[in-house]
């Protein structure tokens, strides 16, 4: 007897089931045809352009002719260009106004705001240099808009007008905090000069201001000082963010109690140590050669367990000795 | 948990108890109301938006106000002070102890540990290290109040003004008191008495009068961060019962349901149950969310953990009662039998996996998420409770629904003659597209994930609908030529408004997720109702059909990648979206690179639960490792944290193999056609084409959520069926669930 056709309902689910392999197969297919390699930094590419513009717009101002708070009006005109004009907003949230003080329904008050607060800071830089001569700028800057646009609208790196108010606004947030992490000509080496600042740049902005490293990657080693039985400095990164781990890793004999960040280690300890840097650094090479697992094939180079990710090669002065913990960084103590 | 108790101890012992004349917010609304009109336009910006639109709004300003303002920031220092002085007594009989026997190290120890244990309440509310007062609440109303005083003789608008700044300051309104205090100049000083009290330590007056509305905002959260603290270590304490005993009460009540009694005793019996089960479980239904305005709503009905759940079973035995007494002709619901002994087990085990996910977030990911397990914890016992309670009504539900729907079809068909015999049709499709968009556009404004679901909903019931009802009549299309052709096509038309009207209001509302969802998941729809069409009838080999199917299916899923990765994105929020697939490490987003770090770092075997770096592996701060959605959007990249990523794709291979098990042996049940056999199953039929269709749709979810997780398409936001955070989606995909886990037993 000839078995009965299989309902409707049946045959559609068959088809669901069948396609969801389907659409398994298929995604899995393009994972394998897009490998893509991991990296250790991410760095918003787009974003730094938008802030490098400002490497052309910040110039020495001349208080006779320059204007360091533009007018919306007139800063409106000049954007008239952006294929992505200013946009208005119809009204902002309380959120938005708490988190950006400049915020305002006119984008154009806004990013009048915006420069003006960056020109305003720029003014207290160049007064600090009559307190600290190292620190601040010997000659008053501010954002020259026309030039500002320029490097906007350059032919070779086009940056979308979004992106230069974004990078504007990042500029300006918390009183323009982020000025004094860029390089300043005035405060550059010479020789670094020379080398890396076009003849009228005033201003570099590095990548690395703008990286973020892999939070998984590892954790930087310490690097001690002093007496176990007395007072104990370590040097780490400069956030001391692995603290409590540079505590916890204290060499044999020290109290917890008498160990502590050092706040001003010695010039000359840098130097002695550099090379320790990279066994010591979750982004560099030795780091990350004894800590990664080789690809399949390549060198020998391994931790004393296969599982082992983390290595912490511990130094003291008479000698030393390698160990490996799973989980610790590597920490050297002198 | 492993670290549970840290995070949330520490605001129990922030906890202030504000004394009732120190209750409450609002006062500078009433300010506004009372007299803004005497404000210049640029200057009334500072009230809120409902306050300021009239000019005439100038009330006389009674000297009275400034006394009450001045009994509100009195009762504020009392409240802020109450728990330091309650420890006075303890710490000087310490002092006394240990000035009058030297020797006693260890009554200075305890002294010590005393000071230590009050110096984060101290440092929260700025109060000095000896005395009780916040110095810079007193030092902020010295500097607010004194400013109103001193212009005593200005014009109105000045001292509307320093009104406003006192109100800001009581109602802990920073933003406001900052931009009502003067922001330069001489009058942002401190007086010569107020730099000998202390103040000129708090910086500017401006600062210090930003910090003290910042103390007292902390202060009027306090209480409500102190008992979520405190329900989230009960919760952390006892989940493991609370969830099995939530799971033994579900399982016993859905074999109840599904035997064949009255609705009208079972449904209020089941809510007495689940009343002192969430009574006995301490669900606190008024932390919805965390929103302190839902909160608020709640409290201001009566909804609080218990009185909710008491007035709850006390109506559900009064329904009950009722139920005996009142006999009617009504026939009893029909018996039930699970589709699949694994369906109840399968939503336990996701469910439950879901919750994990979130206590273990809760208590060690982002700070801003640490209450998300108390919230999910309602959600959960929501979906309890909607599963046990809608499983014997679904043959009486779908009965109403297919009802509703036939008369809707029936409104709708031609009819008339000339021009209305067109027009009818159009105008009724039309007007139900434009009605459900516009439902859409006010759900969008408050809850943007119901929306998403709202759609879902259409497209499962539309979709089912289509199949239930045109079906069995493509076997009687003529077969090929230009005329066929046509008339499939025409048979297939329903389909396409069917998913036109979420792709539209989806796109309208700019839920980019949910829109992907339904472009993928249409394929499905599409190539069945094709083959249904074109190649489902005698002269075709039998597995013909299902091919053209898949393969029609497949061809859309492929010009729909194409047409996302080649054409020039819409929006510059897909284009961003794209960016981060093409390059991770480079694009404006980085939550792609974030989330591929993070899998890439997990060990094979998982850090397994209360062992995750959610927030990296230096302690800091502020979390700076996986995206603070994760709970919802990044469910896959959490179980690889917890479990290792073959574990997590066998999980997501299990949640798959148990929806299509759930739905398998429907097609034992019914034949999904309207049947004139019974009734009963007439419903299961449409009931089964529901089930059906959820399953194709969430099938097609969850591949496009693991694949978003795992850097194969955009992250598009959406869920992962039954284990992520939030209502909406677990409550929606419970509600089809419902429907579909059991099936009539004559069936």
């Amino acid at each position: 007897m000839a078995r009965p056709r299989s309902s409707l309902l049946e045959r559609a689910l068959g088809v669901f089931v069948a396609f969801a392999l389907v659409l398994a197969g298929f995604l899995w297919a393009g994972r394998t045809l897009l490998p893509r390699s991991v990296e250790g930094v991410y760095l918003d590419s787009q974003r730094l352009g938008g802030l490098r513009t400002f490497e052309r717009a910040i110039v020495p101002m001349d208080p006779a002719r320059d204007d360091p708070a533009p007018k919306a009006d007139w800063i409106r005109g000049q954007f008239a260009f952006c294929t992505d004009p200013l946009k208005d907003r119809k009204e902002l949230s309380a959120r938005t106004k708490r988190s950006n003080p400049c915020a305002s329904t006119n984008a154009a008050e806004e990013l009048a705001c915006y420069i003006t607060t960056i020109n305003s800071r720029l003014a207290d830089m160049s007064a600090e240099a009559t307190a600290n001569r190292d620190r601040g700028l010997t000659a008053r800057h501010f954002v020259s808009v026309e030039r500002w646009i320029e490097a906007i609208r350059d032919p070779q790196q086009p940056i979308a007008c979004r992106t230069a108010v974004a990078a504007a606004r990042q500029l300006a947030a918390g009183d323009g905090r982020l000025l004094s992490l860029l390089a300043w000509r005035d405060l550059t080496p010479k020789s670094v000069v020379a080398s890396q600042f076009a003849p009228d740049q005033a201003v570099k902005v590095a990548g690395r201001i703008l990286e973020q490293r892999n939070p998984w990657g590892g954790v930087p080693g310490c690097i001690y000082y002093g007496r176990p039985n007395g007072k104990m400095l370590f040097v780490t990164d400069r956030h001391e963010t692995n603290r409590q781990a540079c505590v916890a890793m204290r060499p044999a004999g020290a109290n917890e109690k008498n160990v502590e960040g050092a706040k001003a280690p010695p010039e000359s300890l840098d130097v002695i140590l550099a090379d320790l840097d990279n066994i010591r650094l979750p982004w560099r090479d030795l780091y990350r050669a004894y800590t990664e697992k080789p690809a399949a094939g390549s060198g020998p180079i391994r931790t004393a367990s296969a599982d082992a990710k983390r290595v912490a090669a511990r130094t003291v002065r008479t000698g030393s000795r390698a160990q490996s913990t799973k989980s610790t960084p590597a920490s050297t103590s002198t | 948990v492993r670290g549970a108790n840290d995070r949330y101890q520490k605001a129990v012992e922030l906890r202030v108890a504000l004394v009732p004349q120190a209750a409450g917010t609002g006062r500078v609304a009433e300010i506004c109301a009372r007299f803004s009109g005497w404000l210049p336009d640029a200057e009334r910006e500072i009230c809120p938006a409902e306050t300021r639109t009239s000019a005439t709004l100038r009330g006389e300003i009674d000297p009275s106000l400034i006394e009450s303002f001045a009994a509100v920031q009195d009762a504020l220092e009392r409240s802020i002070a109450a728990p330091l002085k309650a420890q006075l007594p303890r710490v000087q009989a310490l002092e006394s102890r240990a000035r009058e026997a030297r020797a006693e190290s260890d009554i200075q120890t305890l002294v010590d540990r005393l000071a230590t244990e009050t110096r984060a309440y101290r440092e929260a509310y700025g109060i000095g290290l000896a005395g009780t007062q916040s110095v810079a609440l007193e030092c902020a109303w010295r500097y607010v109040s004194g400013r109103y005083h001193a212009q005593a003789n200005a014009p109105e608008d000045y001292r509307v003004f320093a009104l406003i700044g006192i109100a800001a300051l009581l109602d802990g309104d920073a933003r406001r008191a900052a931009i009502a205090v003067a922001p330069s100049g001489k009058a942002n000083a401190w007086t010569r008495a107020e730099r000998e009290a202390g103040c000129g330590s708090l910086g500017l007056p401006r600062e210090a009068v930003v910090g003290a509305a910042e103390i007292v905002a902390r202060a009027r959260a306090s209480e409500i961060n102190a008992a979520k603290s405190q329900a989230a270590q009960d919760l952390f304490a006892n989940a493991y019962w609370i969830y099995a005993l939530w799971a033994a009460t579900g399982l016993a009540l859905l074999q109840i349901g599904r035997q064949a009694s009255s609705a009208r005793r079972f449904l209020p019996l089941a809510a007495i149950v689940w009343a002192f089960v969430g009574w006995l479980t301490h669900v606190h239904v008024e932390w919805v969310s965390d929103r302190a305005v839902h909160t608020s709503r709640l409290l201001s009905w009566g909804i609080r953990w218990p009185d909710f759940f008491q007035v709850a079973a006390a109506a559900a035995a009064i329904l009950l009662l009722a139920g005996f007494v009142v006999h009617g002709a009504r026939k009893p619901l029909e018996r039930q039998t699970p589709s699949s002994r694994l369906a109840y087990a399968g939503f336990v085990l996701f469910v439950g996996l879901g919750w994990w996910l979130a206590l273990d977030l809760s208590a060690n990911g982002h700070a801003a998420n640490r209450f998300h397990a108390l919230y999910q914890q309602i959600y959960v016992f929501a979906a309890f409770v909607l599963l046990t309670m809608l499983a014997p009504l679904r043959l009486k539900l779908a009965d109403r629904l297919s009802r509703g729907l036939g008369h809707f079809l029936l409104l709708a068909r031609a009819r008339g003659t000339s021009v209305l015999r067109y027009a009818v049709p159009w105008l009724i499709y039309g007007g139900t597209a434009v009605l459900v968009l516009a439902a859409a556009a006010v759900t969008h404004q408050k809850q943007t994930q119901f929306t998403s679901e709202l759609f879902r909903l259409w497209l499962i019931l539309g979709a089912s609908w289509f199949f239930f009802i045109r079906g069995e009549s493509a076997l009687s299309l003529p077969a090929g030529g230009i005329k066929g052709a046509l008339s499939a096509l025409a048979f297939v038309s329903p389909l396409f408004f069917v998913l036109g009207v979420p792709v539209l209001g989806l796109m309208l509302t700019d839920d980019f997720g949910p829109l992907f969802v339904i472009i993928y998941a249409a394929s499905i729809f599409v190539g069945t109702a094709f083959a249904f069409a074109f190649f489902d009838r005698a002269g075709y080999r039998p597995w013909l059909a299902g091919s053209v199917g898949v393969l029609v299916a497949g061809g859309w899923v492929y010009v729909m990648t194409f047409a996302l990765y080649s054409l020039p994105a819409p929006l510059a929020r897909i284009a961003e979206r794209l960016a981060s697939v093409r390059t991770p490490f480079s694009s404006t987003n980085d939550q792609m690179a974030i989330i591929t770090w993070f899998q890439e770092s997990a060990p094979a075997q998982g850090y397994g639960f209360g062992g995750v770096p959610w927030c990296g592996e230096l302690a800091g701060a502020t979390c700076r490792g996986v995206p603070k959605q994760i709970q919802s959007d990044y469910v896959f990249t959490a179980l690889a944290g917890v479990y290792g990523k073959a574990a997590a794709l066998a999980l997501v291979a299990l949640l798959a193999l148990w929806l299509v098990r759930v739905v398998i042996h429907h097609g034992r049940a019914s034949r999904g056609t309207v049947t004139a056999e019974s009734p009963a199953l007439t419903q299961q039929a449409w009931l089964s084409w529901i089930a059906v269709c959820w399953v194709g749709l969430t099938l097609a979810q969850l591949a496009i959520t693991v694949a978003g997780n795992l850097g194969w398409l955009p992250l598009t936001g959406i869920t992962f069926p039954f284990a992520s955070f939030g209502a909406w989606s677990l409550l929606a995909n419970t509600f089809f669930l419902a429907l579909a886990m059991s099936l009539p037993r004559r069936a």
